[in-house]
């Protein structure tokens, strides 16, 4: 029993020591399975580690090879090489090279702010130092404490050797320097160094890792010193600033940590050279994430032991398996994560790579949209969305006045806005900020002085990354000018498109651009008829090619050229335009256009060559008139003083053509003239010249005259083809012609003075029995400044008084008694004496004096008639009418009221009227005669016999008496034919009821006959001369007495004695008393 | 909808081009501030010359004036002028002779109210004009061929000497000048010299180029059109030395226009306070300062 007992124990101490055994061997087996597993998380958490450096250490590389690689090609830059070569041509530093050295500089400035990584100046300074260690160009930061520089050993290091990474200490800051020299024509002309802060390299590659570790890595520079960041020298011990000799790159080393209990003071450094360089880059592993290097085999000796504490606790197994599958199952976990976190490195360092370069990217937009706010010529403004600003560039801080940091913030619409604007271009913004759009427009500023300014702004919302409204950008442009300039422009083009003239602009070819309404008006080409084509369509040829010439070389000269120019419309006709061509200027002065403004000017044309016409041509005859005459004279007188010659004006008078009008008519008068004008002209040389001077007057100009008997040659010429018969309505018509001529420069060397001297010949010519020529002599002129004075001297004849009625009697042989008397005019001068009426009556008529005489006379005689009467003498009085008087428009009107004024019965009137005043225009006179009649006066035919009496005419004329002209009384006695004259008119009187009665009555023969042909009353010297009125009522009575003697009737009575000059007077009187 | 299109499109052109043109218009006599005024029409008479008046529409010159002519609220127009007459086309007389002794001959229209286009202060051109306050700093130099044989002078420290020996250097070589221009050679008395002066009819821009031609060896610059041209051909060109003191530019009025000069005198005095009239002289001459620190400096 014992022995089963003991067997049992055994059994039971060797399964116990079996259960122990295999107890050990599993915990020894778990043992050595955590160890393998320990060591394999310490591997991958270095691989971790060494990668995540090795990565940071390769970006760092890249950084210093590309900037080695940037400061190469800079170094090589252009403005460098000006500066050797303007050195290598000898130029000195006072006098160009500083220039080179400046321009050198400004490159390097502008390299230094460009250049940028992570948004910040890579360099903070670039600097050249030449062969001789000299600083040449340098650009530096400003800000930073630069010392001065001398002697430097950055300076002298490297000479010609190759690129280089380098660290300078300067002012207690060390910089990393990139030095590269610089070789001109294969010889070393200097370093290009370039300062990088290690703060910055730092911050661009490792502090965003140390972030989250809590510890950097840390630079070491010339593979032996560290360079430890602000962060990590609260870590490391003081004094670490060289590298622990026995440090192996990538083997971790055990690192004292400054101020930490004895757990966490230990950490471990991986370290990792930088690529090409004397850098090398020192990772920290910190106590928290280390696995400890010695705990393996720590763990195998304690585990032993713990063992056999565990073989004792057997029941500690079962933990001690599961926390061993556990383990296990971590180990597992931790080879996957290994894995996962190895992938993940690799996508991060891609992702790195990709974020670097897009950042680079970026920030290279960053910049240029910087610049572009900072430089560009137009408004750039943000404002958020309630309108207020954020920033704007400096554009519109410079055309404004308003800087931005003293409006940031403030209102938009208030602060530059126009009061009456701000309200409503705020409910636009909103508009565009709720609607979330874009949109154009235009509206104005106010700067801060008051100007206004017009702005064209685009603008568009802002959003923010998600989505959300941050604001509006407006793009403006300020289009002050533009829009007045355009404005300008508009009111041009509407004034031009609807000019009263004709437009047309076209290039320096001359091919029209652009016409405008009224050129198409004008010309009849259309706008699209014109366009492309050269105004040579509007030339008509008759404009000179000279003016042409001048033209385009006036313009082209850049002048305005104006002119008149006859163009062809596109229907063909010609017109006259006045032209007005400029060209038009460019912005740098040169012609690009011509504007041509052609106005229709045809009418004025036409206007002005009728009027030049009237001026200075007869419209009858097409004859120059009086003014040409003088100019045309002038010219002749200029000629013949250059030639030495003489000039004969001729002056022409028709005469009786005053007759002749009178009697045939003006119509008559006027185909005379015209007759006369083509006679004349017909006989003249090419260049004489016939004018017509108004009336029945020509005058004519002779040039080269070598003698004076060539113009009488001329005028008797005249006289002879003016003296030809005419015939005018079937009529045959003679005329003749008398001639005045002055001579130059013989008679006068004044234009005037010849004209009037050849008036004066006229003058003479007439007086010495017309149908003659005279040339001028001085006593004319004397005579006819006695005509001139007799003309003055009548003029006030009848306010002073001196003029006077005398009356003859007519008698009536068979009633032996005075009848009545004919009233005869008388002209008692005081400075002429007693005056002739040939020599007044005439000139009375020619001055129109006639009319006011002859009211005068009609009055006078009516006055007397009326106080005869009253006195018991009834006589009828009869007075001469001239044509002036008869053809006066008044003539009905002042007789009536003469005969209402004095009382006179009109049928004791008679008024006599020559045959010429009434033939010139029967259908007229025959109606004033009927007038006449109407007031109850009588109508006596003066002097009938010796005009173109017209028989027909005759009979429709109101007349009562007859007046056989002297004429045919004056040879009564011996002339058979005017006794059949006399008797003649005598029967036809009779026959239309009319009365006679015979002038010049001065024989007793004469007086037998008349009596024995039935002639009614006898008018003459033999009965009566002329007395004044005083004397009349006596003579009258003497008559009557001498009518009582029988066989006194031949006898004159008294105070009729006949003188030689009264008989001249009497037939004057007959002529011309009126 | 067009419209709404078209100006669309114009906003979009902005957009791109910075800048505006300006509208001309004809013109008559010149005249003082309040003329300027009632015109509404600020005209700037110059000529093409260095990044002063560039020709294309742009310029140091051209932008001062434009901003000019805003400040006066009225438009701004350009007058193109040439040496010849640009004296004449702001005074409305044309002068004859050179150098000191102008005399005034003949009346004619006035095309413009001032001149501007780097246009130097010269004596003769002050008894005939007023000048601004000065706007830019010169000097003539004496520039030459790059492979021509001269060489360029060593600097002495005094400038007369310096003159003296660039002076020295001229006898029996053809030398470019300008006559009516801040390079007229009797100016610089450089007939004195011996050299075979050749007076240019073209632009003064001409002038360097002319030189690289081989249309003569040498020619006198002002120090800005200098330095455009080292700029411009750099290799081809050398500075030999200088033929002139310190010269400097201004913008040029007529003698009846004292409201018009004071006018640009302020708006200078402001434009160089509130550093616009850096940010235009940096555009076109942006070594300037650095050349000219002395002038710049506020």
């Amino acid at each position: 029993m014992k022995s089963v007992q003991n067997l049992l124990r055994l059994w039971s101490k060797i399964g116990a020591i079996s259960i122990g055994l295999g107890l050990v061997g599993a915990i020894v087996y778990l043992v050595f399975a955590q160890y393998r597993s320990q060591v394999a998380l310490q591997k991958t958490a270095m691989k971790q580690v060494t990668y995540d450096s090795e990565r940071r250490a390769s970006t760092l590389g890249y950084f210093f090879s590309e900037q080695r690689d940037y400061l190469t090609d800079l170094a090589e830059c252009s403005e460098l090489t000006g500066y050797f070569e303007n050195k290598a041509l000898g130029m000195s530093m006072e006098y160009g090279l500083q220039a080179s050295v400046l321009i050198v500089t400004e490159r390097f400035d502008h390299v230094r702010q460009t250049k940028k990584l992570g948004g910040l100046p890579i360099y903070q300074r670039i600097a050249f130092i030449d062969a001789s260690g000299r600083l040449l160009s340098d650009s530096r930061a400003p800000g930073k404490n630069w010392s001065e520089e001398h002697n430097r050993p950055i300076f002298a290091s490297g000479k010609s050797a190759g690129p280089a990474i380098l660290c300078d200490r300067e002012d207690g800051e060390l910089r990393l320097v990139i030095s590269t020299p610089r070789f001109f024509k294969g010889r070393y002309v200097g370093r290009l160094l370039g300062w990088v802060s290690f703060e910055d390299i730092y911050r661009h590659f490792i502090e965003w890792k140390s972030e989250s570790s809590r510890f950097p890595d840390v630079i070491v520079f010339e593979n032996k010193y560290l360079h430890i960041p602000p962060t990590a020298k609260r870590l490391l011990p003081a004094g670490s600033a060289s590298l622990p000799a026995d440090i192996r790159p990538g083997v971790p080393y055990p690192f004292r940590l400054q101020g930490r209990n004895s757990f966490e003071n230990v950490a471990y450094a991986i370290l990792v050279p930088v690529k090409d360089s004397s850098f090398a880059l020192m990772t920290f592993i910190p106590p928290t994430e280390q696995f400890d290097f010695r705990s393996p085999r720590q763990l195998l000796y304690t585990t032993g032991g713990l063992a056999l504490f565990i073989i004792v606790g057997s029941f500690l197994l079962v933990r001690l398996n599961t926390r061993n599958a556990l383990l296990k199952g971590h180990l597992e976990e931790t080879l996957v994560r290994e894995h996962a976190v190895d992938q993940k490195n690799r996508e991060l360092a891609a992702e790195i790579a990709v974020r670097q370069a897009a950042e680079n990217s970026l920030q290279k937009e960053r910049d240029f949209i910087q610049s572009l706010f900072e430089t560009a010529q137009v408004i750039m403004l943000v404002l958020d969305n309630q309108g207020q600003i954020e920033r704007f560039n400096p554009f519109l801080e410079e055309i404004s006045g308003h800087q931005l940091d003293e409006v940031r913030g403030r209102d938009w619409f208030s602060v530059f806005l126009p009061q009456e604007e701000a309200e409503r271009r705020r409910q636009d913004f909103q508009a565009t900020i709720n609607n979330y759009t874009a949109r154009y427009t235009i509206y104005s500023i106010v700067t801060r002085d008051g100007q206004r300014l017009e702005i064209e702004w685009q603008e568009k919302t802002l959003l923010d990354a998600r989505g959300r409204l941050v604001g509006l950008l407006s793009i403006g442009q300020d289009i002050t000018e533009r829009s007045q300039a355009e404005a300008h422009i508009r009111k041009l083009s509407h004034g031009i498109e609807n000019s009263a003239t004709a437009v047309l602009i076209t290039d320096l070819s001359g091919r029209i651009e652009y016409v405008n309404a009224k050129f198409t008006d004008v010309t009849g080409f259309s706008s699209e008829e014109a366009i492309g084509r050269n105004p040579r369509i509007l030339q008509s040829e008759l404009t000179p090619l000279s003016v042409f010439s001048d033209l385009w070389t006036t313009i082209l000269n850049g002048d305005v050229w104006r002119g008149e120019l006859q163009n062809r419309r596109k229907n063909g006709e010609v017109y006259w335009s006045y032209a007005s061509i400029s060209p038009l200027r460019d912005d740098q002065g040169e012609i690009t256009h011509f504007i041509g403004n052609l106005e229709d000017i045809n009418d004025r044309k036409n206007a002005e060559t009728t009027i030049e016409k009237l001026a200075y041509y007869d419209p009858l005859t097409g004859l120059p008139n009086r003014r040409l005459l003088q100019d045309r004279l002038l010219l002749a007188m200029k000629r013949s003083h250059r030639q030495g010659s003489s000039v004969a004006l001729l002056y022409l008078d028709l005469d009786r053509f005053k007759t002749i009008n009178d009697s045939l008519g003006h119509h008559a008068g006027d185909l005379l003239l015209l007759q006369m004008a083509q006679r004349f002209m017909g006989l003249l040389r090419n260049d004489d010249i016939v004018c017509r001077l108004g009336g029945d007057e020509f005058a004519i100009i002779l040039h080269d005259i070598a003698r004076n008997e060539f113009a009488a040659q001329v005028a008797e010429k005249l006289i002879a083809v003016a003296g030809a018969p005419v015939v005018i309505n079937e009529a045959e018509v003679v005329v003749t012609v008398s001639i005045g001529i002055a001579l130059y420069p013989k008679d006068a060397d004044d234009g005037e003075v010849l004209a009037k001297h050849a008036d004066i010949a006229l003058y003479q010519a007439k007086a010495e029995g017309k149908n003659t020529y005279r040339f001028y002599a001085d006593e004319q002129n004397e005579a006819f400044h006695d005509r001139l004075g007799i003309e003055g001297a009548l003029r006030h004849a009848l306010s002073s008084g001196e003029l006077a009625l005398h009356y003859q009697p007519k008698v009536c042989l068979t009633r032996k008694k005075t009848i009545g008397v004919e009233a005869l005019l008388r002209w008692n001068s005081a400075k002429y004496g007693a005056m002739s009426p040939l020599s007044f009556i005439q000139l009375a008529e020619e001055t129109r004096l006639i009319i006011p005489i002859g009211e005068w006379v009609l009055r006078t005689a009516c006055l007397q008639q009326v106080q005869w009467l009253q006195q018991g003498l009834d006589l009828d009085i009869a007075v001469n009418l001239s044509a002036v008087q008869f053809n006066h428009p008044s003539l009905i009107e002042v007789i009536a009221a003469i005969i209402a004024e004095t009382g006179i019965r009109p049928e004791r009137l008679e008024l006599e009227l020559t045959e010429s005043a009434l033939v010139g225009n029967p259908e007229s006179a025959a109606k004033i005669l009927v007038q006449l009649r109407k007031l109850g006066v009588g109508i006596a035919i003066d002097d009938f016999g010796t005009g173109y009496s017209s028989l027909s005419y005759l009979k429709t004329f109101p007349v009562n008496v007859l007046k056989i002209d002297r004429s045919f009384v004056m040879d009564l006695a011996h002339n058979a034919g005017d006794r059949a004259i006399a008797r003649s008119i005598v029967d036809l009187a009779g026959n239309l009821g009319m009365k006679t009665v015979a002038e010049g009555v001065e024989t007793v023969e004469q007086s037998d006959i008349l009596t024995e042909i039935g002639c009614d009353y006898l008018q003459g010297f033999l009965y009566a001369k002329p007395v004044p009125a005083a004397e009349l009522p006596a003579l009258v009575e003497e008559i009557i007495d001498n009518f009582r003697k029988p066989g006194e009737l031949a006898a004159a009575p008294s105070g009729t004695f006949l003188t030689c000059g009264e008989k001249n007077l009497r037939r004057e009187n007959t002529i011309f008393a009126s | 909808m067009g419209e709404t299109n078209g100006r669309r499109s114009r906003a979009a052109i902005f957009l791109l081009v910075f800048g505006c043109a300006a509208f001309q218009a004809g013109i008559a006599t010149a005249g003082d501030l309040q003329e300027v005024r009632k015109s509404g029409v600020l005209r700037h008479i110059g000529i093409p010359y260095a990044n002063f008046v560039t020709g294309d529409g742009d310029g140091m010159d051209v932008e001062l004036m434009q901003k000019f002519a805003r400040s006066l609220g009225v438009r701004y127009q350009y007058v193109k002028s040439g040496w010849e007459n640009v004296v004449e086309n702001l005074t409305g007389s044309t002068t004859k002779g050179a150098g000191d002794a102008d005399e005034t001959v003949v009346k004619t229209p006035a095309k413009g109210d001032l001149i501007a286009n780097g246009y130097t202060i010269l004596p003769w051109r002050q008894k005939v004009m007023e000048f601004s306050q000065p706007t830019f700093p010169s000097q003539i130099w004496l520039v030459a061929r790059a492979d021509a044989k001269i060489r360029p002078i060593k600097p002495s420290g005094q400038i007369d000497r310096d003159i003296q020996q660039v002076k020295a250097l001229l006898g029996g070589r053809k030398v470019l000048a300008m006559k009516k221009t801040c390079l007229d050679p009797d100016l610089y008395n450089l007939q004195a010299t011996g050299a075979d002066v050749i007076c240019s009819k073209g632009a003064l821009n001409e002038l360097a180029p002319a030189i690289i031609n081989g249309e003569a060896e040498m020619t006198i610059l002002d120090v800005p059109d200098a330095l455009i041209a080292m700029v411009k051909w750099p290799g081809k060109i050398k500075i030999i030395g200088p033929i002139s003191h310190r010269q400097e530019m201004g913008v040029a009025f007529p003698k009846d226009s004292p409201e018009l000069r004071e006018a640009f005198d302020k708006f200078l005095r402001k434009c160089r306070q509130n550093g616009s009239y850096d940010r235009i002289v940096k555009k076109y001459y942006p070594t300037a300062f650095a050349f000219f620190p002395d002038f710049f400096k506020k």
